[in-house]
């Protein structure tokens, strides 16, 4: 099961600030558990953020980004109670997504 | 920081005869750093305390609780003791006794049993970590019409890190931590209107040390 997700979108001057942090292992695949074997490859592939419904980036991602992992994205304007929703798909077909709204 | 200060502490671990540095080495130099910002005299505040006072960041923000724990971490020796099933390693205290538990991915990957570290840990929650094997990469573009940015780290085993597409209402902009087992360029390729811009500058880390 997919860990939970935490979002905060902020006001900045003239853009919107989103930060989002996903709990998921990123397992590379190269590490070994305790009896020596290795950790299957695991890790969050693609990922949206839209703004009231509409995408405004789409990223592609790879195992070397970091566990746990924390992402800032920049929006243009924007206004307070804009809708941002992110979401992701990792290898092995889960999904997450969580939304806020801008304050 | 003042530049009597620095030479100072570099004379104190003979790396300087309190007018010159007698090295270039970085990992030497990150001692003498340490030992700048997280030391004093004794009736002087520390460097890092001095840092703290002038910056104000909103309680609880990720900035406040990093600060805080720098200003609370310790220079010690310590022993692994184990690989914590969870993440991260469990240490022994050499110098002050008791039990550490410390989150490093490049520590998780690359300590031993038994091994001896010399190094600075901050604590965050309960356990401790160091700044040595995950990056922060924060990329921006200035050139109009970016439509994409590319994350490329030369010796890491999987060089592609990362590709962002912006769209209409985003802007070239994104910050995100990356693992990386040794120093590295990093480039960063920039789309804009069907041509590719590239901007490289070189990533050091430190396995296991405290400033990289």
């Amino acid at each position: 099961m997919p860990g939970p997700m935490k979002m905060r979108a902020t006001l900045g001057q003239g853009f919107t600030d989103v930060r989002v942090l996903m709990t998921h292992p990123m397992e590379t695949g190269q590490r070994k558990d305790s009896d020596g074997k290795l950790v299957p490859l695991h890790f969050i592939q693609n990922l949206t953020v839209k703004v009231n419904g509409k995408p405004v980036v789409e990223a592609q991602i790879s195992q070397a980004v970091s566990r746990n992992p924390v992402f800032s994205f920049r929006l243009k304007g924007g206004a307070k109670g804009d809708k941002i929703e992110v979401s992701w798909l990792d290898n092995q077909g889960e999904t997450n997504s969580t939304e806020a709204a801008v304050a | 920081m003042s530049r009597s200060n620095f030479l100072a502490h570099a004379k104190r671990i003979g790396l300087g005869d309190g007018k010159r540095l007698f090295t270039d080495d970085h990992i030497e130099l990150t001692l003498v750093y340490d030992l700048a910002v997280y030391t004093a005299k004794r009736g002087q505040t520390r460097a890092i305390d001095r840092y703290a006072r002038l910056l104000s960041h909103a309680a609880e923000s990720d900035k406040a609780l990093v600060l805080a724990a720098l200003c609370a971490s310790r220079f010690s020796l310590f022993r692994v003791i184990e690989r914590s099933e969870l993440a991260g390693v469990l240490f022994e205290d050499l110098m002050r006794g008791g039990e550490t538990w410390l989150v490093d991915e490049g520590l998780e990957q690359s300590a031993n049993l038994g091994e001896i570290f010399a190094m600075r840990v901050a604590p965050i929650d309960a356990f401790v970590v160091t700044c040595g094997a995950v990056v922060p990469i924060e990329i921006s573009s200035a050139i109009a019409g970016t439509t994409a940015l590319i994350v490329v780290i030369d010796n890491n085993p999987f060089p592609l890190i990362a590709r962002f597409d912006f769209k209409e209402g985003a802007l070239p902009f994104v910050k995100v931590n990356v693992k990386m087992g040794e120093t590295s360029d990093v480039r960063v390729l920039a789309e804009a209107g069907g041509k590719h811009y590239v901007a490289t500058k070189e990533v050091k880390v430190t396995i296991g040390g405290c400033g990289g």
